[in-house]
């Protein structure tokens, strides 16, 4: 398949990158890497008039500490991510979730920030943007914004960025001692999307759950957090048990997707069964 | 006869000398080959499943920049013919024509509507989307049951019907084998549809010159095609030229005669231009020709003692829109399988082709008898749990002693050698059944989440497709022969030309081997041509695991053939009576005077030189032979699957498979176990991962491999594989071929094993591919969701089946 | 595919009926949808889908193909191709209005879509996954319209409530966020066309600026000229080509950039500063031409933000797509003639 023909522009920098993009006007794109968007090209499902590379923009590699958070810039490829030792330390579910995206050459292409902004309900890394609380830094010429992740996925493959917008960078709030993490996926080829995906930390205190974050990967048109598996494990003692019935609220609320991969109705089991599996794997870890 | 003498190149696991050029870019694929002025063409193909076309506008396109042409089914209705089917199973097979672009009608989705041809393929890709097409949508047909039941909408209106054929065979008296029949088991199995998946999507190049055409395709039937082509448009064979370059693998997808061909040759006449066409891969997942897709309905009557009476099976196979070059066929090669290896009194196989408005089936990798196969495996598994018997033992009780060969079956096969025996016994030690059986029975006492099935399968086929007469009261349209030439040059370097044509299969390499070995010259003197008409003639091209069966035996004879005639020509220089003569490494000796010798590069430069050459003796060693065997192989193996199946989810994971194949004498042992690797991956893609989905409207909904699940390496566990060897008796060689084996046995080994493990809840059965969501609802007592979504998730499957 | 709706709307079934039969007023209701040009019963008109990275513009034709006043039942077929693809959408969308007791009036909306080409060939269903909210939005903007037959407001301001959301799929109101985020970056492109919506502007068209894209030089045309758009488009696109972009897709800017009240509501209505388009009686529908829908011309999930209203087991979107449009290609624009990459 051969893409439409689009113009295209390599800036060099963030302030040309946003000039170039509010310039192109709506109907164009960025270039993030490419894993996703290109094989949309190809098939003629995208047509941008335009595509912004941001592939040159060295300053948007940069994964840099923040204090209390990790930055990560939005080119930071996905093996740059699972290598880099301030993610390792600090944020260990980005590294272990990334670990599980597709293969070894889509994860030296694709980045962290591409993943999240094409936002696919089936990706593993919103789950994680949202289960980390991080938050999405976004410039365009109207200056900047910062938009939580909780706001910034809000429909299938839709996100919160006004088509002017670029996105910069993502600010991750640290996990601090006692978090354990775990990202439970499921999926039937090792290159497939996750038919549904558990991101999750826990707090322990002593034998008790003293906080648990979870996430939903492919349970709805967005990732969804899943609050009531939340509530129901805080304060409950380490055990299949109690992870087991708090699991059992994971696919509250929600409205996953029926497809060739598995039904709505499936995949609302198999969140309550990863969920559980997910919370003893990170209360383990 | 074996082929030992001498060093032993035969049996010796080579590298193969071909792999450092393919793995290293040094390739001729057809899409690389770009002669002067080449242009480059795209097709529309129909959204619609099945539709009248009453209108393409094509002026728009043609305005395109960079637009040389664009053409209608219409502009070739004259000259396009009808795309051949080369096997009429039944005198009143009902057979459409099929023309290679559409002109009135279409059947299904990916059916070539119009062509553009530019300068470039950007111009090509992008002119498409200016062509207009009017349709008036007609009711698609994309479930068997429902296609051959009364009133079913038509794929061919004209045909007045969607069966294409109905065929018959029976032995052995079916009725009184089931009736009172102690144990009676019916079943219901779905063959799924598969796409064949080659590395390297189908391609074609056609050069003219004045009024000859050369025609480069990734082609796995060069000769074959060649007829066709002359026969299709009328253009002269002789003048034309088929060439299969580099081609990176068929799996069967590539035994075919393409419309886009036919219209690459078609369009370079009309042209005068050289034109190319490469496909997409989300366009040769829609219209590659596809493979499986039956539904099985079988019925097994046993004695108490799990001997079997008689099998009857009756098939519904989807032929999908057309007939093209074997589609009838296919199922039929699976008639003579479904008894596996096992005696019986009656056998009743009928078989309906039925025309769907799908993408064509064809033949894909074991063709018929990875289907037959399954079903006589499974229902082996079946019987053992009905009687409550160990799976082995059943089998036991119902196949072939090896004192028993050579055995005339029930479907009047003689499978001339085989030791059924050997081969369990290797594959149950290597397996350590007993330790896993014994695993099994403690997760299922304490109801362990994550149970353990064991999956039995044994298999045999008949494969090496030649004998021609065979093939003739099958009414196959051609021979089953292969042709080898031998030349060896005057520097004693050896060319050999094969009617072969690998498209990976590393007969460069094997092939070298058993010319190395005949002519006692080293490996590396010698050299394998073939895929081009004009410097391999003659060929019947590679298939059914025939290469080496058929091929490397004709190859064997050709090498005869050089000996005998360079013996002349020694006897002639040692001034010794032929039959005085011994030959071994390469070197005529007079018996007895070893000293007294000529090298067989001696012989031929001699030969060449012509100085003083044997009365009446031709100045050349060549050589050629043609060979065409009496029976067809049999090889035969006994596979093990033991699968770990989270009934939580669904996921089935295999934890342990160990293959014991017995493929006859082998030449290449390296190549024949990545032959057994590869048939495996695609054996247990079929049972865990590959579905063809098409909707209710006729769309296929798994046009990229996003969605069709080709699984990896991460995918697959780490094979087992280890051999028996009992020879051939209808070669000289004693090969039997190994192309397919693995894809054969390896199915129904893991469904056994799914269904093996399951089998505490009361599963009998889960459809392919057992996805997780199958095996959940199998274990939930469920065949379908509630929401009845196509695919995996258990809808409408492809087959229309596994509902 | 098939789809249900059911809502009830505050009016007689007298005034709903009379709104059923107009199908520019029901085209409108369709998100992304823009009428082009009407030849005797025969609406032309295209839709812009828009998900995320993804596009497909379809263009087709709409007619009521019966209207049956005593079952009060209205049949609209709907047929499209894709602008820039083989692949096509169908649409039946059958609308019967059941009286109540309180002199309000159900409405049940029976839709059937059959989509071919691309978006139908992925295990991952697109279809349903914005089909749905496409359908759905349909289904509560016609609800809104039929409440509201003689004084629409303005369209251009999606309503902030209704009583009637869609009474078996709508399980959350959408998200308030969506809308007023959206409503920024769609007004941007505008300034230089003609006055927002609300405001109607003078009749007088004035020329298409040169950097409006392509899309509204042409449909600005339609008001000058009365012929069929057949025969006016060709002068239109090549307008459009000088315009800018290549122009079958029209940017979300043209949507309320073309301010369709201005430029093509009929010389009555003129003097009505507050009235829209939607509020022309029936019978004028012939013979004039159109304006284009209001409303953002693409569908943009943002504005349909939250969890789908249809039924998810249900493909759809194609079907929305198709609901309104287009069948018969309207002439196609050349794209830039310049070297691009790809």
């Amino acid at each position: 398949m051969i893409p439409a023909a689009f113009d295209y522009a390599r800036p060099r920098s963030v302030d040309e990158a946003v000039r170039a993009l509010a310039d192109a006007g709506e109907d164009a794109k960025v270039l993030a890497g490419g894993q996703s968007l290109m094989p949309l090209l190809r098939l003629r499902l995208a047509i941008p008039d335009a595509l912004i590379d941001l592939g040159r923009i060295a300053a948007l590699r940069e994964i840099r500490d923040d204090g209390d958070a990790v930055v990560i810039g939005s080119m930071a490829t996905h093996h740059q991510v699972i290598r880099d030792p301030l993610v390792r330390a600090h944020l260990p579910l980005i590294a272990r979730t990334t670990e599980t995206v597709a293969d070894p050459a889509v994860r030296h292409r694709g980045t962290f920030g591409g993943s999240l902004a094409h936002a696919d309900p089936a990706g593993d890394l919103p789950a994680v943007a949202l289960a980390l609380d991080a938050v999405l830094l976004v410039r365009s010429p109207r200056g900047e914004r910062e938009i939580p992740a909780a706001e910034f996925f809000v429909d299938w493959m839709t996100s919160a960025l006004e088509p002017d917008e670029l996105l910069v960078g993502v600010r991750v709030p640290k996990l601090g001692p006692g978090w354990g993490v775990h990202y439970e996926k499921f999926h039937r080829t090792a290159q497939a999307w996750a038919i549904v995906g558990v991101a999750c930390a826990v707090r322990r205190d002593g034998d008790s759950v003293a906080e648990a974050r979870v996430a939903l990967t492919n349970m709805g048109p967005a990732p969804v957090r899943a609050g009531a598996v939340e509530d129901a494990v805080r304060g409950r003692p380490i055990s299949d048990d109690s992870f087991r019935s708090a699991g059992g609220h994971a696919a509250d609320g929600t409205e996953p997707p029926s497809d060739l991969h598995g039904s709505s109705e499936y995949r609302s089991h198999l969140a309550t069964v990863l969920t559980a599996r997910a919370l003893a794997a990170a209360a383990a870890a | 006869m074996t082929v030992q003498e001498g060093r032993a190149e035969v049996g010796s696991p080579r590298k193969r000398s071909e792999d450092a050029r393919l793995i290293t870019g040094q390739t001729r694929w057809t899409d690389n080959l770009a002669p002067a002025g080449t242009l480059h063409v795209a097709f529309l193909r129909s959204p619609f499943a099945h539709a009248r076309i009453t209108r393409v506008d094509t002026s728009e396109a043609a305005r395109s920049p960079g637009v040389v042409a664009v053409f209608s089914g219409a502009d070739f209705a004259d000259e396009q013919g009808s795309l051949p089917c080369a096997w009429v199973v039944t005198e009143d097979m009902k057979h459409p024509d099929h023309p290679p672009m559409a002109v009135r009608e279409v059947r299904y989705v990916g059916e070539p509507v119009a062509c553009v041809v530019a300068r470039d393929k950007y111009a090509a890709a992008d002119a498409l989307e200016e062509i207009d097409v009017d349709y008036e949508p007609l009711p698609p047909v994309v479930d068997m049951n429902e296609a051959v039941a009364d009133g079913a909408d038509l794929v061919h209106e004209e045909l007045g019907t969607n069966k294409s054929y109905t065929w018959v065979f029976e032995n052995g008296d079916i009725d009184a084998a089931l009736r009172d029949a102690p144990v009676v088991i019916e079943r219901e199995y779905v063959q799924q549809r598969l796409i064949p998946s080659a590395m390297e999507p189908r391609s074609v190049l056609c050069v003219p010159e004045a009024d000859d055409f050369t025609l480069y395709s990734a082609t796995q039937i060069p000769h074959i095609l060649r007829l066709m082509l002359a026969t299709v448009t009328g253009i002269a064979e002789h003048r034309i030229r088929v060439v299969a370059p580099d081609v990176g693998g068929g799996f069967g997808s590539k035994l075919q005669v393409y419309g886009e061909e036919v219209l690459a040759l078609l369009l370079a006449r009309r042209l005068g231009r050289p034109v190319k066409w490469t496909e997409s891969r989300s366009e040769g997942n829609m219209t590659v020709h596809h493979g499986r897709d039956q539904i099985q309905r079988l019925t097994l009557a046993a004695e108490r003692d799990g001997r079997i009476r008689g099998f009857k099976v009756d098939l519904l196979a989807d032929m999908g829109a057309y007939l093209m070059l074997v589609t009838p066929g296919i199922p039929l090669l699976g008639a003579f399988m479904f008894n596996g290896i096992y005696k019986m009194d009656a056998y009743s196989f009928t078989c309906t082709g039925v025309f769907t408005t799908k993408t064509p089936t064809d033949a894909y990798r074991g063709a018929g008898r990875p289907e037959a196969t399954y079903a006589v495996e499974r229902i082996m598994d079946e019987l053992a749990a009905e009687l409550d018997l160990d799976p082995i033992e059943v089998r036991r009780r119902n196949w072939i002693a090896h004192e028993e060969f050579p055995y005339d079956t029930i479907a009047g096969l003689t499978y001339d050698s085989g030791n059924y025996e050997a081969a369990t016994d290797k594959a149950l030690e290597l397996f350590q059944y007993d330790k896993l059986r014994a695993e099994q029975a403690e997760r299922r006492e304490r109801n362990d989440p994550v149970q353990l099935g064991i999956g039995v399968s044994t298999f045999t086929e008949m494969c090496g497709l030649a004998p021609s007469r065979v093939l003739g009261s099958l009414s196959y349209g051609a021979g089953g022969w292969e042709h080898a030439s031998v030349r060896v040059l005057p520097s004693g370097k050896v060319e050999v030309v094969t009617g072969s044509s690998a498209h990976g299969q590393g007969h460069e390499t094997a092939w070298a081997q058993i010319t190395a070995d005949r002519l006692g010259v080293p490996f590396e003197d010698v050299r394998v041509l073939h895929g081009d008409t004009a410097i391999s003639p003659r060929g019947m091209d590679t298939y059914g695991s025939r290469s080496l069966t058929v091929g490397g035996v004709a190859l064997y004879a050709a090498c005869e053939k050089v000996v005998d005639k360079a013996r002349k020509v020694a006897a002639h220089l040692l001034e010794a009576a032929e039959q005085d003569l011994e030959f071994s490494d390469g070197r005529f000796s007079v018996r007895g005077v070893q000293q007294e010798g000529k090298t067989i590069q001696e012989v031929v430069l001699a030969a060449w030189a012509a100085h003083d050459l044997p009365e009446g003796m031709e100045p050349s060693l060549d050589s050629d032979a043609t060979f065409d065997p009496d029976n067809f192989s049999f090889p035969h193996g006994t596979h093990l699957c033991a699968t770990e199946v989270d009934t939580e989810t669904g996921m089935v994971k295999i934890r342990k498979y160990v293959a014991v194949d017995d493929v006859g004498k082998v030449v290449n042992p390296l190549i024949v176990e990545g032959q057994v690797h590869g048939g495996l991956a695609q054996g247990i893609a079929q049972a865990l991962f590959e579905e063809a989905v098409y909707d209710e409207e006729g769309n296929l909904t798994t046009t990229t491999m996003a969605d069709y699940l080709v699984p990896s390496a991460a995918d697959l566990p780490e094979f087992t594989t280890d051999r028996t060897e009992t020879a051939a008796t209808s070669n000289p060689l004693g090969v039997k071929g190994v192309g397919e084996a693995g894809t054969i046995a390896s199915t129904p080994a893991v469904v056994n094993a799914v269904v093996d493990a399951l089998r505490p809840f009361g599963v009998k059965d889960v459809p392919m591919p057992c996805s997780p969501e199958r095996v959940w609802r199998a274990i939930r007592d469920e065949r379908k969701p509630e929401t009845a979504e196509p695919g995996a998730g258990g809808g409408l499957g492809s087959a229309g089946g596994a509902q | 595919m098939e789809l249900d709706h059911d809502f009830t709307v505050p009016v007689p079934v007298e005034r709903a009926w009379s709104v059923l039969l107009d199908v520019e007023r029901v085209a409108t209701c369709m998100p992304g949808a823009t009428l082009d040009s009407v030849e005797g019963e025969e609406y032309q008109g295209r839709m812009k889908v828009k998900v995320g990275a993804m596009t497909i513009t379809y263009r087709g034709t709409a007619r009521i193909v019966s209207a049956d006043e005593s079952a009060r039942t209205v049949t609209l077929e709907a047929s499209a191709k894709e602008a820039r693809g083989s692949g096509t959408a169908a649409a039946t969308v059958q609308a019967k209005l059941h009286e109540e007791k309180d002199g309000t009036t159900r409405v049940t909306v029976h839709t059937k879509l059959n989509v071919t080409g691309r978006p139908a060939q992925f295990g991952r269903n697109i279809l349903s996954e914005v089909g749905s909210k496409v359908i759905a939005r349909f289904a509560k903007a016609l609800a809104e319209e039929l409440e509201s037959p003689d004084k629409p407001e303005p369209k251009a301001k999606p309503k902030t409530a209704t009583k009637a959301e869609p009474k078996t799929e709508s399980k959350k109101a959408e998200p308030k966020k969506a809308e007023p985020k959206k409503a920024e970056p769609k007004a941007k492109p505008a300034p230089e066309a003609a006055a927002p919506p609300e405001a109607a502007a003078p009749p007088e068209t004035p020329a298409p600026v040169e950097e409006a894209p392509a899309e509204k030089a042409s449909a600005k045309k339609a008001p000058a000229d009365k012929a069929p758009a057949e025969e006016k488009t060709p002068a239109d696109k090549d307008e459009g080509v000088n315009a800018a972009k290549p122009a079958d897709k029209p940017g979300p800017a043209t949507s309320e950039t073309l301010a369709p009240v201005s430029d093509i509501t009929p010389p009555e209505h003129e003097s009505e500063p507050e009235s829209e388009p939607e509020s022309e009686p029936v019978e004028r529908k012939r013979e004039r031409p159109l304006r284009v829908a209001r409303d953002d011309d693409a569908i943009d999930l943002l504005e349909v933000a939250g969890p789908s209203v249809a039924k998810r087991a249900v493909p759809a979107v194609g079907g929305v797509v198709a609901v309104l449009l287009a069948v018969r290609f309207l002439a196609r624009r050349r794209r830039a003639g310049r070297r691009r990459w790809r």
